[in-house]
């Protein structure tokens, strides 16, 4: 049920970013609340379902984005793994950690999928676009906390968790991850 | 107990990792060993499911923003149609100009015996989504393997080549954009019938390949397809020059392409419906 929400929420989010997004000026950079809700369930869910629901993103992004098969459910495995072993560093589930936590996957990810196209078109590498990126990390790190709060929510309500005061402006007497 | 909960989560981490790292091997040498693949049937199924989505949000956000540009339009249509009037009468004796050039060119041809070949067919798709990464250019259109459309068919606009189509479901396609840095098409340099390479470098349009430093070739000098590479017919606009940088060391010149085509305005292309494409 968890897992189905979460899916189905994130081809829903895939197919906004693949159409009505692209429709803003590339000078606002493009939102990536999929990416949000990646690290969210990477950080937040137990391993084998994080594991599995990541799987599943990475093989509809296969589907989808790039020329390669087989390369995103990689990347995301591959960002589930550093996810889980951040989480063992980051015990905080406050603001500040959540945008370092996204930004610092975010550049994983770039990363890694940098290499992997270094690796399998040497001929013709990509450029390292700084300024895209800088500008995606900065929407990211605007996006990040509103989109953590949504999806703890979604999930609070999902696994019949007390609701967690979200919306009450009052804070969490536990600020330690879940 | 506690201690055997974090033994236990410490040895599926380290099984999770093992099982990624082979992975990775595993799409290392799938990749590097067959190429490019063809989608199986459960990811046709998903890339149709998915598309019928990306086609129904677009329609509805096209159709809102067409409302809107049409009011805004009306503001000052009678000077636009003026305008357009004026237009009109040009093109109508730049028209006449061509249908003339045309009929001298078939009386020619018929002169000198040409084989006559007829144009490939063409089916026009609109566009339903766009990569949404930064590192790969690709396209979804509305038309798919239902319309005749294979893997390795040509696509463009009226401006110019907009690049290949790389996978199919039965009603939406994906298309690899020139653009894309994976992407590479054979050229000739309209002037002089240099044969040359472009390959996409993003945003910035294309980089011109292996032209030798001795080959005349100037900004603004016109880049068309040679049709060597079996997938684009011949003589299919590319773009122009836009820059040319000639090193003191290496045989070849550094040229970079402005392309013919807007990638950022595209909506609707022309895929040619090419039979025996080498690309597979």
């Amino acid at each position: 049920m968890l897992i189905g929400c979460f899916f189905t929420l994130g081809v829903f989010l895939f197919i906004l970013q693949t159409t009505v997004f692209q429709l803003f000026p590339p000078w606002l950079g493009r939102m990536d609340p999929l990416f949000v809700l990646l690290v969210f369930s990477a950080f937040h869910l137990k391993i084998f379902p994080g594991a599995f629901l990541i799987l599943l993103f990475g093989l509809i992004m296969d589907i989808f984005l790039g020329v390669f098969s087989g390369l995103y459910p990689i990347i995301f495995l591959t960002l589930f793994c550093f996810i889980q072993w951040l989480s063992k560093l980051i015990i905080i589930n406050e603001p500040p950690q959540q945008i370092f936590l996204v930004l610092i996957s975010f550049m994983f990810t770039n990363f890694i999928n940098f290499i992997f196209i270094n690796l399998l078109v040497p001929e013709n590498p990509p450029e390292w676009l700084w300024e895209t990126i800088l500008v995606q990390l900065f929407i990211l790190a605007v996006i990040t906390v509103p989109l953590f709060k949504i999806y703890g929510l979604i999930l609070a309500k999902l696994s019949h968790k007390k609701s967690s005061r979200i919306f009450s402006g009052k804070k969490k007497t536990n600020r330690f991850k879940e | 107990m506690k201690k055997n909960v974090k033994k236990s989560k410490g040895v599926k981490f380290f099984l999770l990792s093992g099982i990624t790292l082979g992975l990775i091997l595993i799409l290392i040498f799938i990749i590097t060993s067959s190429g490019r693949q063809k989608f199986n049937a459960p990811q046709k199924a998903v890339f149709d499911l998915v598309g019928r989505g990306q086609q129904l949000i677009t329609s509805v956000t096209r159709n809102l923003t067409d409302v809107f540009t049409s009011y805004t339009s009306l503001l000052d249509v009678q000077k636009e149609n003026k305008k357009l009037r004026e237009e009109l009468a040009r093109f109508k004796t730049v028209n006449n100009e061509y249908l003339e050039a045309v009929a001298t060119n078939v009386r020619l041809a018929n002169l000198l015996e040409l084989k006559e070949s007829l144009p490939a067919p063409t089916l026009t798709a609109e566009i339903v989504g766009r990569d949404k990464t930064m590192w790969f250019r690709t396209v979804y259109i509305n038309r798919g393997s239902s319309d005749g459309i294979h893997q390795g068919m040509p696509v463009v606009t009226v401006e110019g080549v907009v690049g290949q189509i790389l996978n199919v479901s039965p009603h939406f396609s994906k298309v690899l954009l020139a653009n894309d840095p994976t992407s590479a098409i054979d050229v000739l340099i309209q002037k002089n019938r240099t044969h040359g390479i472009i390959k996409g470098i993003g945003a910035e349009g294309y980089q011109l390949h292996y032209i030798l430093k001795k080959s005349a070739i100037e900004k603004s000098d016109t880049i068309v397809t040679s049709g060597l590479d079996g997938v684009f017919p011949k003589g299919l606009p590319i773009g122009t020059v836009s820059s040319v940088v000639k090193n003191r060391r290496g045989m070849f010149q550094k040229i970079s392409i402005q392309p013919a085509v807007d990638f950022a305005e595209l909506e609707y292309l022309i895929v040619i419906l090419r039979e025996n494409s080498l690309v597979k």
